[in-house]
């Protein structure tokens, strides 16, 4: 436990000190919304309606390229072989960089729905706590994922273009559960309907978090 | 295998494959409200059956791959996950071509058809990343990694298509059509033969990858 919070530190205290990855995340998360502000004009009824999609869209995206860039640290001065060569498991490495991922994309989701708020409907605000399981879950399943292909992708040709090429069709799942989710948050439905898709939602995150356990093992050693 | 097997493999497709068609334009009697449209399914319901259990053949080999690290597992996979790619390309195009007169529409976000699209999506992602992953081991193990998450997310997406339909009115269900017996028996020669024909492209390609390994290793030693 204390070997995971230590990994997790790590990148944390990284980031606090250059605060290169929120700040680039945020900025494309504000502009993307700006863009589909601009471009839809919404009245409040549409923008509760557009709502689930416009958040899981700039929130994909961006954070894609953000994962893109936190695996792009572990390549300099060959960080990533330095880790490998503590003797700490394969796994806890996987849930130490998973841990720290995550953070940084609960944080982009928070800027993500504040921001809507202001530019879209304020609505979305008053119902904000609604809002968090299924922003949370669904960041739990798509950085499980982002984190094991992203440790691929990093030292491929292609890095932050093949991110979202196989990031994005693996994750949709969680991405399709968790709007639903927000769909059902928002329009303040009944309680089972959000019940059901969270429920959903949980178990492909555990199905992605074992599944990220297992194959990075396999991953890591090509990885440095 | 050897040679003379693959050979007998390749008879065997080509005379499947010609009474499949046989089967499926003349044998199978013509579909009451679809009419000769409905033929292309002789085609398209076994392209999509073979082009499901090529994915399931690369995944299994790629799980075979991690075990073992015997390159030949790798080379199962890249040929079962490319033929794959192949047959899905020719099983949507089937598919719009069929669904634009019977439903008025290319495409509906129908689930099966959101899963055979994503499906496509992740292999022509396999693809991709064996493309760009630099040098052969590194390619060998991504890729394996890969083709096994692709695989095991496929139910993955068809649940939560499915959980999505449930929300918003279906426009169109595929209501089951009763077959009658000779539409069954052409069905059944088109998944046979198909099968086969994959059994046949597989081979090659197969072999092929081998000797374009050998020929990168003699290369090296030429070095």
């Amino acid at each position: 436990m204390r070997v995971l919070a230590a990994l997790i530190w790590k990148d944390l205290i990284i980031e606090v000190r250059t605060r290169e990855l929120l700040t680039s995340m945020s900025l494309v998360a504000f502009l993307a919304l700006v863009i589909l502000s601009l471009a839809f004009e919404p009245s409040p009824a549409m923008a509760v309606n557009a709502a689930p999609g416009v958040l899981w869209v700039t929130v994909a995206f961006t954070a894609t390229l953000g994962l893109a860039r936190s695996h792009a640290l572990e390549q300099e001065r060959q960080a990533f072989q330095g880790l490998l060569l503590t003797p700490v498991s394969r796994s806890l490495l996987f849930l130490g960089k998973f841990g720290a991922n995550l953070v940084f994309v609960l944080v982009l989701q928070l800027v993500v729905v504040v921001a809507f708020a202001a530019l879209f409907t304020p609505e979305v605000g008053r119902r904000a706590l609604w809002l968090v399981p299924p922003l949370a879950l669904g960041a739990v399943g798509f950085t499980a994922i982002g984190t094991l292909l992203g440790t691929m992708t990093a030292t491929t040709r292609l890095r932050e273009v093949l991110l979202p090429i196989l990031l994005l069709p693996v994750v949709l799942p969680v991405i399709i559960l968790s709007m639903a989710g927000l769909n059902a948050a928002i329009d303040g439905g009944a309680m089972g309907e959000i019940q059901r898709s969270l429920k959903l939602l949980a178990a492909v995150d555990i199905i992605y978090l074992v599944l990220g356990m297992w194959l990075f093992e396999y991953v890591a050693e090509d990885a440095a | 295998m050897t040679r003379s097997a693959d050979g007998l493999l390749a008879w065997g497709s080509l005379a499947a494959m010609l009474l499949a068609l046989y089967g499926a334009f003349l044998y199978a009697q013509t579909e009451q409200v679809m009419g000769d449209i409905q033929r292309i399914f002789y085609v398209h319901l076994p392209l999509a059956w073979v082009g499901f259990l090529a994915f399931g053949h690369a995944c299994a080999a790629g799980i075979q791959y991690l075990r073992t690290g015997s390159r030949r597992w790798d080379a199962a996979a890249v040929s079962a996950a490319e033929i794959g790619v192949l047959f899905s390309t020719l099983v949507i195009i089937t598919g719009s071509l069929w669904a634009r007169p019977v439903w008025g529409a290319w495409w509906t976000w129908d689930p099966q058809l959101v899963t055979y699209l994503i499906l496509w999506l992740i292999y022509v992602g396999y693809l991709m990343l064996r493309a760009a992953a630099g040098d052969d081991l590194r390619r060998a193990r991504f890729a394996a990694v890969f083709a096994i998450i692709g695989f095991i997310d496929i139910p993955l997406v068809w649940l939560s298509a499915r959980y999505l339909r449930a929300l918003s009115p279906v426009i169109f269900t595929r209501h089951s059509i009763g077959l009658a017996p000779s539409m069954a028996w052409a069905l059944l020669a088109g998944l046979v033969a198909w099968s086969l024909f994959y059994g046949v492209l597989f081979r090659e390609r197969f072999r092929l990858e081998l000797l374009e390994s050998r020929v990168a290793q003699l290369a090296d030693e030429a070095d």
